[in-house]
């Protein structure tokens, strides 16, 4: 009752029942206050008292009339663990770490092709996570678990553009690709011990709290908003759980059995020994019994805790029960580690995920379990290449740009296909750097149907080529070409021979048609570049339209009057030109140049205004740039639809001043 | 572990091909899991619902199967793969079809929860009959195929123990019975005697195998390559059951066929093989039908459906099952007391119904690789090349403006294959050549710049008859045909084949072309198969889509451009 007012409680007033005292702060209840760790917590002059712990008790006469569960709870009857034969242990361990590097590498490879974008309340959104789930050929309920472990474990981190930014895989992640697997699965294993997240919060869409998740999110408890950040007890419940489980299957098998002893010896007999199932209900009452107040003792959480800890090879079920579970090899050494790295340090919880120490049993155990990687595949006529056995990564990595993966697991199956080849060859690789690397890591050689396909996809690759041309130059004889190419007055222009008689030209055609006639080249018109004509329509037997509509400026009105009554019509202010596309194009080289240029601008009321301007951005139909005016440089930014015109203010040396400036149409 | 298997999660396995064991492992996983593909280094198989029941049905528990699989491991094998593997072979036998002496076909269960969800599935309204007890609901006899195949696709396989009718017995032997010779050697035996010749032959080892596993499980398909003697395995089974048999084939050319091979084989007599096709319609102890006119509708009614009835068969066999008809598998699944033997080289439908033939006719009881046969001696070496002509500019312009079916017509039928076929023909001076197309304009184009004879369905069965006649006796050395030749014709003298067309995509159609020249020829001289494709065409995405059943058989291809660089 004294925590009711400060939870702080002095030791002398628990003192009158030192039993009590002791069982409550070994179910950690209670623990000494202002002290991580002290030798002897029964000699805290003061103790906290858990909030919850308190919330139970019944203080009031309507609580004292109610049955409270955990008063009345009886403890569970022991249930006959079910056994697994050792060799069924043994395969499960082994199967379960490999299985999980291969699904670790699987997904982020599967990430790194297709990087996620973040959302913007963080995390990955779930569409996002069930494609790169199915392009590594994951449950999405699993693929959301090793998210979650690749993130804590530093393995995938936000990158990309400010605009987007993605969910890539890490620099650590390099590093991680170069650990040995007993290592790279023992770094995993000690971020799951630790890990804060409840998976089931995720994979739900929402924490405990109502509030909504996402995988990866800060929500699901990364960053500062973890949610049991501030919490009195100051203790992940998560990884307690996890510790709990550990702690309780390790308890369950027989004291005496040779699994045990094998266990402990970690010989050559441990790989041999047998283990024991408890049913996954019999370890939740268990549990419940023990630490009634443990907030994440849900059965939905522990069945998940279960299947990661089965995902790691620490645990694994009998196949006539598959809802029991028994510590394999692996899970014995884990959690005798776990035990009795916290029953050292005594901490006043009895657990303290910062002490979380696996030792080097594990990791070697895992090491000789763990297959041989492959630096080798089997090529076969039918365009696979097969590694029987998990693949070193490197060697992945370079699979993988020519090849798709059709199946991935203990062994892995390529398949070569003329797309995946073309992607290679796109990438820039050649047909014989290619082959050559096929032939280094085929112990089979490269079957004529594979060499055929590299080659002719690379065949392929350049029957067609596409290439940026904004003018093209075409002549009659190729001899024609030469001269034109090497004409310095054409150097602005960018030509570039693509064939005997055509060039490509960086610049407008209007630009280009300028240029050649400065350098004395009579310009005609290319048939193929005029485009269709259009098609005749049925005329309609109607007098010519006057374009009415244009505005006319204010202060050009009464000279514009006048025109119409003196019968000029064509006083409008009509220039005849070229396309915006013209105006564009002369801006685009200016930016490019560096140089300014004299844009017309109209306003709003149909003014006309000149301004220079050296053109820095042009993008999103606007212009942006620096404004030359009174000795004063300004930056402004124009749309493009205003400019009517845009002429180069300073022409280099060599190019003839004052060419005609482009125009826009009145269009 | 060192052992040529790896399991993998999605239930494949993949095999060693070059391991010592390989041999061992895969006879030791043939009862449950399906080969897949036999390339020539890692051979795939596939661990089906269907294939742990049909195990389960065969004898072997859940136990023996993970058993088998951790003795052969070379890696760990997928913890949830076996958990996998124990909960799906426990759910067969919990749904049993038995005789009751009372209520005559009857569906029991132990867990009477299953059989109420049972009753209510809309699927099975019409088919369960009234509820007996508890644990008991009568079934219509007409309806236990088709009550099987619907508990299947809802995930509850029947173990069916209320047997077969043993059909009227009628007395078949072999004509030889005496242990296996050397292969070559019974190649050569085999070449020297046509249909009706003194008998020296012998049942071979596979083919014995293949007998004995049916006769285990009673009814199933057993799958082996073209040329590898089916209808041999056929006679052996109709000897070994005794009793009257239904044979239902593709044509009437290959009903012949059957008939003379069991004249051959068997110590049946030309009167008790009956024909019933279009023609002739005789009902004997061996009867041998086509699918053709077992389908024949009037008025919406199948007249001939009697036939199935005509007499108290005791076996129905089902040569080439892979291209069962959609009619006949309703038939089929009337037949569920009969025995029923499908054979095929090729269990590949394009259109995805392999599972309806395992769940109508039976699960697969026997299949042994293409490549393994050919090891042995029992069908040619075959080595196949695929030759890539470009089209002439007009043919390219219009195959750029065509679209759908004109596209791959276009492509398949350019005038550029023409040359091509002449050379490879050219280059063939002795050997007996099938130029095969789909299309008959081509062929008939192919015809004439070779001078050579063509044969498609509109060529009266007589000239047919004398044509492949001709062509065994090497009177015509060249012998142009469209899918008439497809299947079930016996041209054991042929050693090169020619494809310039073909049915799309279909990789039946080009394994069972291949077939053709798979017979074991006098000299053991290799076999030869050209496919002619257009380059840059639809053409080329369905030549590679045809060779797929080949090369996963372990078929390589040798891929040229024409004309040939070297």
């Amino acid at each position: 009752m004294a925590a009711r007012v400060d939870p702080a409680v002095p030791a002398s007033t628990l003192a009158a029942a030192p039993g009590v005292l002791t069982r409550l702060l070994a179910l950690g209840l209670v623990w000494p206050a202002q002290a991580e760790h002290i030798a002897d917590p029964l000699s805290a002059p003061l103790l906290r008292v858990h909030a919850e712990t308190v919330g139970l008790l019944p203080t009031s006469a309507a609580d004292r009339a109610q049955d409270i569960d955990w008063l009345t709870a009886q403890r569970p009857v022991p249930v006959e663990p079910v056994r697994i034969p050792a060799a069924l242990v043994s395969n499960a361990q082994a199967a379960a770490a490999s299985g999980l590097l291969s699904e670790v590498l699987s997904l982020l490879d599967a990430v790194d092709d297709d990087p996620p974008s973040q959302l913007t309340s963080g995390g990955v959104g779930k569409r996002d996570v069930q494609l790169r789930a199915r392009a590594a050929r994951l449950e999405p309920e699993h693929a959301v678990f090793l998210l979650e472990l690749a993130g804590a474990s530093d393995l995938l981190g936000v990158g990309g553009s400010d605009v987007d930014p993605q969910w890539l895989p890490t620099a650590h992640y390099d590093e991680f690709l170069a650990l040995p697997g007993a290592e790279a699965h023992a770094r995993l294993l000690t971020t799951w011990l630790t890990g804060t997240v409840d998976t089931t919060h995720v994979l739900a869409g929402r924490t405990g709290r109502g509030e909504r998740v996402h995988a990866l999110s800060s929500a699901a408890g990364h960053g500062r908003l973890n949610p049991y950040a501030g919490f009195p007890s100051a203790l992940p419940q998560l990884p307690l759980l996890k510790h709990l489980v550990l702690a309780a299957l390790l308890a369950a098998a027989p004291a005496d059995g040779a699994a045990d002893a094998g266990a402990m010896t970690g010989g050559a007999d441990a790989e041999v020994s047998d283990a024991w199932a408890v049913p996954v209900d019999a370890l939740l009452a268990q549990l419940r019994w023990e630490r009634p107040l443990a907030a994440a003792l849900s059965p939905g959480t522990l069945a998940q805790v279960l299947r990661e800890a089965q995902a790691f090879g620490l645990v694994c079920s009998p196949l006539t029960a598959p809802h029991a579970y028994g510590l394999t090899g692996f899970g014995r050494l884990a959690a005798r580690a776990l035990v009795t790295a916290m029953r050292a340090a005594a901490t006043s919880a009895g657990y303290d995920p910062a002490l979380v120490e696996l030792g080097s049993e594990l990791p070697a155990r895992v090491d000789a379990a763990l297959p041989e990687l492959q630096t080798t595949v089997l090529v076969q006529s039918d365009l696979t290449a097969v590694a029987a056995g998990p693949v070193a990564p490197r060697l992945h990595a370079q699979l993988d740009d020519i090849a798709l993966i059709e199946a991935r697991g203990q062994g892995t199956v390529y398949r070569f296909t003329g797309d995946s080849v073309s992607r290679a060859l796109r990438r820039g690789r050649s047909a014989a750097d290619v082959l050559a690397f096929i032939e280094q890591v085929s112990s089979t050689g490269v079957p004529q149907p594979l060499r055929f396909l590299v080659e002719e996809a690379a065949a392929k690759l350049h029957r067609v080529q596409v290439a940026p041309a904004r003018a093209v130059v075409v002549v009659d004889r190729p001899d024609d070409l030469g001269p034109l190419l090497a004409d310095p007055l054409l150097a602005g222009a960018g030509l570039e021979r693509i064939a005997p008689t055509v060039a490509l030209a960086k610049v407008s055609q209007d630009r280009l048609t300028t240029l050649l006639e400065a350098s004395g080249q009579p310009i005609g018109s290319h048939s193929a570049g005029a485009g269709p004509r259009p098609r005749a329509v049925r005329r309609r037997n109607s007098g010519a339209v006057a374009r009415s509509s244009l505005r006319i400026p204010a202060d050009e009105r009464p000279a514009f009057i006048v025109g119409l009554l003196r019968g000029r019509t064509a006083a409008a202010p009509v220039q005849a030109g070229a396309s915006p596309l013209s105006v564009l194009d002369v801006l685009r080289e200016a930016q490019a140049a560096g140089r300014a240029v004299e844009v017309t601008v109209v306003g709003a009321d149909g003014a006309r205004r000149r301004l220079a301007l050296r053109p820095t951005q042009i993008t999103g139909g606007r212009v942006r740039g620096v404004r030359q005016a009174g000795g004063r440089a300004t930056e402004i930014a124009l749309a493009v639809s205003r400019i009517a015109a845009a002429a180069p203010l300073d022409p280099p040396a060599g190019e003839p001043d004052g060419g005609p400036a482009a125009e826009a149409g009145p269009a | 572990m060192s052992g040529p298997l790896i399991v993998q999660s999605d239930r494949t396995i993949l095999l060693e091909a070059a391991h010592p064991d390989a041999a061992e492992a895969a006879v030791a996983i043939a009862p449950f899991a399906q080969l897949a593909r036999t390339p020539e280094h890692v051979h795939t198989y596939t661990i089906t619902p269907l294939g742990l029941w049909n195990a389960r049905a065969s004898g072997h528990d859940a136990e023996s199967v993970v058993d088998t699989l951790l003795e052969f491991a070379g890696h760990p094998v997928p913890h949830e793969v076996l958990l996998d593997i124990v909960d799906i072979m426990d759910r067969f036998g919990v749904l049993t079809l038995v005789t009751s002496p009372v209520h005559g076909l009857v569906l029991t269960s132990a867990r009477p929860e299953l059989l109420d969800d049972l009753v209510g599935q809309p699927e099975l309204a019409g088919i369960l009959g009234a509820r007996i007890d508890a644990g008991t609901v009568a079934v219509h006899p007409s309806e236990r195929g088709e009550l099987k195949h619907r508990l299947l696709k809802l995930g509850h396989p029947v173990a069916d123990h209320a047997g077969y009718v043993d059909g009227e017995a009628h007395s078949i032997a072999l004509t030889a019975d005496a242990p296996e010779p050397d292969p070559e050697a019974e190649a050569a035996d085999d070449d020297g005697s046509g249909p009706g010749s003194p008998a020296h032959w012998h049942l071979r080892d596979y083919q014995q195998r293949a007998v004995d596993s049916f006769l285990t499980g009673e009814s199933g398909v057993v799958v082996l390559p073209c040329g590898a003697g089916k209808t041999v395995v056929g006679a052996a089974t109709m000897a070994a059951v005794g009793t009257t048999t239904l044979i239902l084939v593709t044509n009437s050319v290959s009903a012949q066929q059957w008939k003379a091979e069991l004249l051959r084989r068997t110590s049946l007599t030309a009167e008790e093989i009956g024909e019933y096709s279009g023609t002739v319609k005789e009902i004997r102890p061996v009867t041998i039908a086509t699918y053709q006119v077992l389908t024949t509708r009037r008025k919406g009614s199948y007249l001939h459906l009697e036939l199935l009835d005509a007499r108290d068969w005791g076996l129905v066999v089902y040569d080439e099952v892979h291209l069962l008809p959609a009619p006949v598998f309703r038939l089929t699944a009337s037949l569920q007391a009969r025995r029923r033997l499908g054979l095929t080289a090729t269990l590949v439908r394009e259109d995805g119904r392999e599972e309806e033939v395992f769940s109508l006719i039976g699960p697969k009881q026997f299949e042994t690789p293409w490549k393994e046969i050919e090891k042995a001696g029992y069908i040619a070496q075959a080595t196949c090349h695929e030759v890539r002509v470009r089209l002439d500019s007009g043919t390219r312009i219009a195959y750029a403006r065509a679209d759908g079916e004109d596209r791959y017509r276009l492509a398949a039928c350019s005038d550029a294959k023409v040359p091509v076929v002449e050379d490879l023909v050219a280059a063939h001076p002795s050997a007996q050549v099938l130029v095969i197309g789909q299309y008959l304009d081509q062929l008939e184009e192919l015809g004439a710049a070779l001078g050579a004879p063509v044969l498609t369905g509109q060529t009266p069965v007589s000239e047919r008859t004398r044509l492949f006649d001709a062509f065994r006796s090497g009177e015509v050395r060249v012998l142009v045909v469209s899918k008439v030749a497809n299947f079930s014709v016996d041209l054991p003298e042929a050693s090169v084949a020619i494809q310039v067309s073909g049915a799309f995509g279909s990789r039946q159609e080009e394994a069972q072309r291949l077939g053709r020249i798979l017979r074991p020829k006098a000299h053991a001289e290799p076999a030869t198969f050209y496919t002619v494709v257009a380059a840059d065409t639809v053409d080329e995405q369905f030549a590679a889509h045809r060779r797929r059943f080949l090369t996963e058989q372990g078929y390589a291809y040798t891929i040229h451009n024409h004309p040939f660089e070297d």
